[in-house]
């Protein structure tokens, strides 16, 4: 027996725009007090009309550039209607027939090509807040803009799924078009999945089910996880396959790692959907539709084309780098100045990062001065790694004056001096010379140590090892 | 008396802003009481937000009347229906806006959410057509029609889907405008089927007309529908006699001797001035009313949703056993008329039927309209009956609804295709008048109502 898990992916993204989706009220809405962020549109007041947003139509064509759609001239809006009370007109505004993007796709790292039926403007629905015996509505959401991004069921495995998500999520990210904060719900899923059982010489597929509203990567891959073990142990309980009208919906459950029935659709759901007649159908010039593609000021592909052959970054440092927008860009700013481009990947990756992340520093407010002068003073051995390391989280955490930093803690250049240090340190200690020379190595960093502390940390310790041992070898001769 | 004359008096002043309050609060209260054509009068409103220094606008001080499915913030706005009796808008419709500074008499009863041809489906009681009061003053736009008949106000601003502003003109004696579909903003208007939907202007005369599409005409960016044009002042009335009129050929069944007559009595007259005729036969205009009442209810079943009680309007008290008796009670209050007609859209958009119904509409749709641009090629202008019948008696036609529908048959063609068109009185028979439609191409107010002007003087001066 043979079985291949099947996923198809619905990502709504909720687009980063001033303004909701057909309406003026502002779009940036999150913990503000409930209802402040309506008016007679979004609202569905008799008698309103929607407005479209330009800016949720220009980033839905980044999306589709980046995701390699085609981005369509003609492309309509629709009604589909139901009723339900977060849905305030009692019918939703989305592109059903004629999206703005069709026909895209996502490489995966091996290769596996992923495609992508279409991304389609909508917008978001109230937000219900359920209390017991009543529920209570909040409309700063209704009316945000919507990209529904709906991959062909081609991924065959949770793993895939979560790297298609992951593609998906740094793109948008990278382009502008939604900060994709799951948290705040800017990015949420709705994942398809049934089995292909492959099992004495006939296929047999299980129902499919749609879990809805996963809010993590981690929801993402368990739900299906969980799926397939369900849908298996199913299979071979009741040996029930997919039909026509036994997709059921179900719901995850984050506590239990389960996930839950919640309704089969007996066929599926008739939404009545019918062209907006408040909207007429778009039909984008070429003209615009290349501004709009232009306003994305760097592609994803170019920037990592840049990392991987013009810096020759090792792969895990360029993934990284492109999970950010901003890590780009400060790689970027520092690039400028600073020609050893893997040395830098390597303290960014490292140190800047760790920095950054436990201080909740914004990258863009480093200065990329310190940085350069920093990692120079280490290339030119004017200070050590680990003094360099120190430094910079001086600078960055204390604000520490950079050039007061690198003055006191340069290495001393004065060999004399040096010299002299090691000579008086090694006689002071015979004994220790002693142990040494009968055998215990070990003991050769007490050495070190007396001598960097008299030297107050400003010597190379490799330096000053040889010069110690070189001290022993001519005592040991005399 | 006729916008015309207010303004003038007002800038002779020969009349105070205070008096014409006055002088139209008392006429407005006995003839409400009379006929019914007020859903409110808004006295207080109006003296409260009226600026008396305000001398400035188009419309300053001129009372109007305003159909009640057309929102004016702070005031109820109940579009006819009992669903909506204590809704308050918190804003104004462009158009209302672009009224100025004129006097709000009082909401224009009409068929609830303009769904009727007689103002008998009001929530609030039928009006008396004026002229005779067992009649009906047409629909759905009736109680405006029949105030500014009346005399209870100098003009009017009414909705037209399929005839809602010219068939109540036409029954009520007066002028009734439907503007290009995109010539005035539709954002503020309660919507019925909006792709049909326009706000109208009812008023004594031509030139009223004229005078009241001057402020409600122009592009508004609240409206994605709505078209830029250059503006235009439509009181300059041109010179029409080298156009060419089209008369529309029609099967005489179901149309009244009275009309029939009225109109061969019109043509005689234009033949008599000189002016170049021909008869158009349309070959598909015959489909519009089947096309019409297919594509108008599908739209109405989705801006009738909105209508949930759970936000606004009728609000269900007590305890549900779920969401669905919820509805079931909140949407049981419509009115009949509205029910059938949700009923009819959620049924020709529904999966199965769609492409039968709904798509097929449609594309019945886009043959009118290529017709109808063929035919203004060959035109500048096409005249028929405004409505087959004189106004008929109240209670007649309640009882059937498709004869009901029949009476929008001249009018209903050119919201399919967003014409503009105009309702003027054509004759005057006993006590009632029949009424005239004349039809231009889009955008082209300017010479529709310079023609317009043209046959008024030469049938009634």
């Amino acid at each position: 027996m043979e079985i291949k898990t099947i996923v198809g992916l619905e990502i709504h993204v909720q687009l980063k725009t001033k303004t909701k989706m057909f309406c003026s009220c502002e779009a940036s809405y999150f913990e503000d007090k409930a209802n402040t962020h309506v008016c007679p549109v979004c609202l569905g007041l008799p008698g309103a009309l929607p407005v479209l947003n330009k800016e949720a139509l220009i980033k839905a064509i980044r999306v589709g550039k980046v995701l390699n759609f085609t981005i369509n001239n003609r492309s309509r809006f629709d009604r589909k209607n139901y009723m339900y009370p977060d849905l305030f007109k009692g019918y939703q505004i989305t592109q059903f027939e004629f999206p703005i993007d069709t026909d895209g796709f996502i490489d995966l790292d091996n290769n596996k090509r992923i495609n992508i039926f279409r991304a389609h403007l909508e917008e978001d629905t109230a937000k219900s807040l359920h209390h017991e015996g009543y529920t209570l509505l909040d409309g700063n959401k209704a009316g945000i803009p919507l990209l529904e991004i709906v991959s062909a069921p081609e991924m065959y495995s949770s793993k895939e799924a979560k790297e298609y998500a992951k593609k998906v999520y740094n793109l948008v990210r990278f382009v502008g078009a939604s900060d994709c904060d799951m948290e705040k719900g800017q990015m949420r899923f709705d994942v398809n999945v049934n089995l292909e059982i492959h099992k004495e010489g006939k296929i047999f597929k299980t129902p499919i089910v749609e879990i809805k509203n996963l809010n993590s990567f981690r929801s993402l891959e368990r739900s299906i996880e969980y799926e397939e073990k369900r849908q298996l142990e199913e299979f071979e309980k009741t040996g029930k396959v997919l039909d026509r009208g036994n997709k059921s919906t179900r719901g995850w459950n984050d506590n239990l790692s389960k996930t839950y029935f919640q309704r089969e659709k007996e066929e599926s759901d008739d939404y009545r959907y019918f062209p907006e007649p408040d909207i007429p159908p778009l039909n984008l010039s070429d003209g615009f539709i290349s501004k709009a593609i232009e306003s994305i000021d760097v592609l994803p592909q170019v920037a990592q084309k840049k990392l991987e052959e013009e810096y020759l970054l090792p792969h895990s440092i360029v993934i990284l780098i492109m999970e950010e927008r901003k890590y780009y860009d400060f790689f970027q700013r520092i690039t400028t100045l600073y020609k050893n481009y893997i040395n830098l990947a390597n303290w960014f990756s490292t140190d800047i990062l760790s920095l950054v992340n436990q201080y909740n520093i914004n990258l863009s407010d480093i200065s990329t001065d310190e940085i350069v002068k920093i990692l120079t003073a280490v290339d030119k051995k004017e200070i050590t790694v680990s003094t360099g390391k120190q430094i910079l989280k001086s600078v960055l955490i204390d604000k520490d004056d950079i050039d007061i930093l690198l003055e006191k803690n340069s290495l001393i250049s004065d060999q004399g001096k040096l010299d002299e240090t090691v000579k008086e340190v090694l006689d002071k200690n015979p004994d220790i010379i002693e142990k040494y020379l009968s055998g215990k190595e070990s003991i050769l960093s007490f050495l070190i140590g007396e001598v960097m502390k008299i030297l107050k940390g400003r010597a190379n310790p490799l330096e000053v090892k040889n010069k110690i041992l070189d001290g022993i070898s001519k005592i040991k001769s005399n | 008396m006729k916008v015309s004359l207010l303004k003038e008096n007002l800038r002779s002043k020969k009349i105070s802003p205070k008096e014409i309050l006055e002088d139209y609060f008392k006429k407005a209260k006995d003839i409400n009481a009379d006929i019914n054509c007020f859903i409110k009068l808004e006295e207080e409103y109006t003296y409260s937000h009226l600026d008396f220094d305000n001398y400035e606008d188009n419309l300053s001080f001129i009372p109007g009347v305003i159909k009640d499915n057309i929102n004016i913030k702070n005031t109820i706005t109940t579009a006819g229906s009992q669903i909506l009796k204590n809704y308050k808008s918190p804003y104004s419709a462009t158009v209302v806006k672009k009224l100025g500074n004129f006097s709000l008499i009082g909401k224009g009863n009409m068929d609830a959410f303009a769904f009727g041809s007689s103002t008998e489906n009001s929530g609030y009681g039928p009006t008396l057509n004026p002229l005779d009061k067992n009649k009906v003053p047409g629909g759905s736009s009736g109680g405006v029609a029949a105030a500014v008949m009346a005399g209870a106000s100098a003009f009017g601003i009414g909705t037209d889907t399929g005839g809602s502003v010219r068939q109540p003109a036409s029954f009520c004696g007066i002028v009734g405008l439907k503007p290009t579909y995109g010539l005035c903003s539709r954002y503020g208007l309660i919507a019925m089927g909006s792709s049909f939907d326009v706000p109208g202007i009812l008023a004594e005369d031509v030139l009223d007309t004229a005078i009241v599409l001057n402020s409600i005409a122009g592009f508004d960016i609240k409206d994605s529908t709505s078209i830029k044009v250059k503006k235009e002042d439509y009181t300059k009335f041109k010179d029409v006699k080298n156009k060419k009129v089209g008369i529309l050929k029609f099967p005489k069944e179901g149309i009244s001797e009275d009309v029939l007559n009225a109109f061969d009595e019109t043509i005689d007259l234009l033949k008599k001035s000189n002016i170049d005729i021909v008869e158009i036969d349309m070959k598909y205009i015959s489909h519009s009313l089947a096309v019409y009442y297919i594509l108008v209810p599908s739209e109405i079943s989705a801006n009738m949703a909105r209508f949930d009680g759970i936000r606004f309007g009728y609000h269900p008290k007590g305890e549900f056993k779920d969401l669905l008796n919820f509805y079931k009670d909140a949407r049981s209050e419509f009115e009949d008329e509205v029910k059938r007609r949700i009923m009819i859209g959620a049924y020709t958009l529904s999966q199965g039927y769609y492409d039968a119904y709904y798509n097929k509409a449609l594309r019945v749709r886009n043959i009118i309209k290529q017709e109808f641009k063929d035919v203004f090629g060959k035109i500048d202008f096409l005249l028929s009956p405004t409505t087959p019948t004189l106004p008929f008696n109240i209670g007649e036609k309640t009882k059937d609804p498709l004869s009901m529908y029949l009476s929008d048959i001249f009018t209903v063609p050119v919201n399919l295709v967003g014409y503009p068109s105009i309702s003027i009185p054509n004759k005057k028979i006993g006590n009632l008048f029949s009424g005239l439609q004349i039809i231009s191409r889009p955008f082209e107010e300017s010479n529709l109502l310079s023609f317009s002007y043209f046959l008024e003087n030469k049938l009634w001066k």
